[in-house]
């Protein structure tokens, strides 16, 4: 108890003395709670989340630092800072495959959900509105709104209409360290949930939907991810070209009587999908490539949000350079042609793009590839640097 | 008249928010007794008083109450039942506590209801023998309802029961304060909790006056 | 018989809604183990409404009891967006007579059956109905899965009316979700339960037999027991239980 109280005490003495001096460090994380404490570092003690109705109507995403798939937004800033978040969850129709959409239960009204960037040491306020009995329609333009909204926009490749499916969600963030009965709890539709979580470990983590059947929720959409920068970057930070976004998860879908797509639980349970995809759609990789050139560094965060599959993911063409296991520079790997990653795992890699060309992604347990879980990366000539 | 009642409760959270935060615990500590299990508490509205249920309830003392005539002093509720043998007794003990740490002035305002689950078995008689029993005094009801009207209130606290085959009850292990206007204040949740805080909430309750 | 009623001398039109059925009593295996001692569980019989409570019915309800009409309501008893589909206290749109009743509260389900001398059906006897009803209409246990997760995927793909003059139990899976009466109690089952199943998928514990029919109707319980009292929601419906000693026939 002694020791824990002194490490606060030296902790805000470090914040006082760190919020003079720019750039800020890990040594400037600021308490701001009565409740928090530091060990190693790194917050705890977060101040239990609060649950209310609030009349709200505005855009279902907001924050600077929330993009669509595979976008990743710049971290336009120094040091940490404390990010005001909301990600309403509702019901979205969305496509999956050509001639193959259905009723997704969604954070943000996309599957995957919208990207959060964020570095290791940032506080994250979190806000989240049950809009599940509401039409909540995210393909035109709105104020306010996080850039998902242009992006989706730009490339709605999931053809996102509005639907009503009023269901009880919650929302669990593998970046965060806290409760999960508190801040993970779920709330019906109407009710609002706010928390906080601090990002006190680098690397790339899955959101998804903890509500029961947990199995269903996620299956129906309810997944995305959240990548945290390390404080001090990868080592090849200053060289990487591209940065991209992948989220690989399995779909468990069966075609109902009017030629429209419906949840398969019996499918889900015996871990057979009806689709593997990147990004949400077979499609999403191959008809909007992604972009390099000859000779390019290309920084790929992939997360594999399962919800039951793993993924083994490859580049055809190409060697990981290195590789940092779920995202932390303490776990780097070298050289690597497939990266193993089970559900909710992730990875952070670098390859280099050897020659103008066309590079598949794949998982290369081929069953999954032939269900959709491939895509590919269009490299240009090599430029002049 | 619904509105105005809304508009006090509301007036009285934003009064006692900064004394009390949010209770959302799920996970106090439980008392270990054998013979029924004890049901984690539900999460309750916070900003509407439970006096807009409009239930007639017969107390020990052979009168009809509505919940709404307690309007004006603070309340230390809890549910029971009166064949308990483990759980309830503590329950009317930790109430019992908690009236006793306060001075006399605000024991002089409080009211404390023990709601009955067992419709059949708690008639006002049987509950005017327990109040006997555990000698209290007459800032004390004991109340007694049908099985639609327990549920209901049961439902508003927050309170979670099942009755078993035997006849005995499962249930949280609660009780509530309540503010003048029948809005929860706040919630003791387990057995045997410190009352030192509590104590302090009713007496700052007691001196709130009623809009 | 008009309507069911345990109450005499009330008035009813006899096409609000379908008389209730009997539902005989005998031994009911639960699906979901609520209590791990008690793997049956002997049943009373009761009545059950044929059909979900639908607008029409709910309308003469309102109409004799303004105090659970829209704009009378206290606060407590919804969250704000009771019957919030209707046109006013005591109008909805034109050919929504036959359709389930929803946006509303536990809190005013429980009132409408009570003002019908019924009751919202426990938990036991709703799914109880429900296995009689799978019987009887001959539901394979893998139709009713896949059908009622089908309906939790896209609940408003359907046309939504019920026959008001059904003789038997009706729309138990494919029209609304249905209040019952101690719906909270899953997620609260004890310390000894309670641990895990407010996450992440950990049913097995809960169930008898792991089939997919036995997975479906835990889903129902467990996101049913996540709505406050209060939640009203366009796909929140119920039906009203009757003892039998009330039956005067």
């Amino acid at each position: 108890m002694k020791t824990l109280s002194l490490s606060i005490i030296s902790a805000s003495l470090l914040a006082a003395m760190a919020s003079v001096s720019a750039p800020a460090t890990a040594t400037d994380m600021k308490l701001k709670h009565d409740s928090e404490y530091v060990i190693d570092g790194k917050i705890y003690g977060l101040p239990e989340a609060k649950v209310y109705r609030e009349e709200y109507n505005g855009p279902a995403v907001v924050g600077d630092y929330l993009t669509s798939v595979p976008h990743l937004a710049k971290l336009d800033y120094e040091g940490n800072k404390t990010h005001d978040v909301r990600m309403d969850v509702f019901s979205q129709q969305v496509e999956v495959a050509p001639g193959v959409s259905y009723s997704a239960w969604t954070f943000g009204g996309s599957v995957p959900g919208p990207v959060l960037h964020v570095r290791e040491g940032d506080r994250v306020i979190f806000k989240m509105k049950n809009r599940s009995d509401e039409d909540v329609v995210i393909t035109k333009p709105v104020k306010n709104g996080a850039p998902f909204f242009q992006q989706i926009q730009d490339n709605p490749y999931q053809k996102n209409q509005p639907v009503i499916n009023p269901m009880p969600h919650s929302m669990d963030f593998h970046s965060g360290t806290v409760a999960a009965e508190d801040k993970w709890r779920t709330i019906s539709p109407g009710e609002t949930i706010e928390f906080e979580w601090i990002a006190n470990y680098p690397g790339t983590y899955m959101y998804h939907c903890g509500t029961s059947s947990v199995l269903m929720h996620t299956a129906m959409g309810q997944y995305g991810a959240v990548v945290v920068s390390p404080k001090d970057g990868y080592p090849t930070d200053s060289d990487v070209d591209h940065e991209y976004v992948l989220v690989q998860s399995e779909h468990y879908l069966e075609e109902a009587a009017e030629g429209n797509y419906i949840y398969n639980h019996g499918a889900a349970l015996d871990r057979k999908p009806s689709h593997v995809t990147f990004n949400g759609h077979v499609a999403a990789l191959s008809d909007t490539p992604l972009r390099a050139n000859e000779g390019d560094r290309v920084r790929l965060h992939v997360l594999n949000a399962g919800p039951s599959g793993t993924s083994s993911f490859h580049v055809i063409g190409a060697i990981f350079d290195r590789i940092w296991y779920e995202g932390d520079p303490r776990n780097e790997w070298y050289g690597m042609q497939t990266v193993l990653l089970g559900a909710s795992n992730s990875a952070t890699m670098d390859f280099i793009v050897p020659e103008e060309g066309i590079y598949k992604l794949v998982d290369h347990e081929f069953a999954d590839a032939e269900l959709g879980a491939a895509g590919a990366l269009i490299a240009g000539p090599r430029q002049q640097k | 008249m619904n509105r105005l009642l809304q508009v006090t409760a509301l007036a009285s959270l934003v009064f006692s928010a900064p004394l009390m935060a949010q209770d959302h615990s799920h996970h106090t500590q439980h008392g270990d007794h054998t013979d029924h299990t004890t049901m984690n508490a539900a999460e309750v509205s916070h900003s509407q008083s439970i006096y807009q249920i409009d239930a007639l309830w017969n107390t020990h003392q052979q009168s009809s109450l509505k919940l709404s005539e307690l309007a004006g002093t603070p309340v230390i509720i809890s549910m029971i039942y009166g064949s308990c043998t483990t759980a309830c007794p503590v329950l009317v003990h930790d109430a019992k506590r908690l009236y006793n740490s306060l001075d006399e002035a605000t024991q002089k305002q409080v009211k404390l209801v023990m709601v009955s689950f067992d419709t059949a078995r708690d008639t006002p008689e049987a509950l005017a023998d327990y109040a006997k029993q555990y000698n209290l005094n007459n800032n004390w009801l004991f109340l007694n309802g049908s099985e639609q009207d327990i549920r209901t209130l049961a439902t508003v606290l927050g309170v979670r029961y099942r009755q078993r085959p035997d006849g005995d009850f499962d249930h949280s292990n609660l009780v509530s304060i309540l503010d003048k206007h029948g809005v929860i204040a706040e919630r003791i949740e387990g057995l045997s909790q410190p009352m030192e805080k509590p104590a302090q909430l009713v007496t700052q309750l007691a001196k709130m006056t009623v809009q | 018989m008009v309507k069911w009623l345990g109450v005499a001398g009330v008035l009813f039109s006899p096409l609000i809604l379908a008389d209730p059925v009997l539902v005989t009593g005998g031994t009911f295996e639960p699906p979901v183990l609520l209590d791990k001692q008690r793997l049956s569980i002997e049943m009373n019989s009761f009545m059950l409404d044929a059909t979900p409570v639908t607008n029409q019915a709910y309308l003469e309800f309102v109409s004799s009891n303004p105090r659970w009409q829209r704009d009378n309501i206290a606060a407590l008893f919804h969250d704000g967006n009771y019957l919030k589909h209707w046109d006013n206290n005591t109008a909805f749109a034109q050919g929504k007579e036959n359709e389930p009743v929803t946006y509303v509260s536990w809190f005013t389900a429980r009132e409408y059956c009570a003002a019908q001398g019924g009751r919202l059906p426990s938990l036991n006897e709703w799914e109880y109905a429900s296995m009689q009803y799978r019987q009887q209409q001959n539901i394979s246990d893998n139709d009713y899965a896949r059908k009622l997760f089908a309906w939790y995927s896209q609940p408003h793909s359907k046309q939504q009316t019920v026959n008001p003059n059904a003789d038997q139990l009706m729309h138990m899976h494919d029209r609304v979700n249905e209040w019952v009466d101690d719906y909270q109690l899953l997620l609260s089952n004890g310390d000894d339960v309670d641990l895990l199943s407010g996450s992440c998928g950990d049913g097995a514990r809960f169930m008898s037999s792991f089939t997919n029919a036995n997975y479906a109707t835990f889903f129902r319980y467990q996101s049913r027991s996540d709505y406050a009292p209060q939640s009203t929601t366009s796909t929140m419906g119920f039906r009203c239980a009757y003892d039998l000693e009330n039956h005067d026939e």
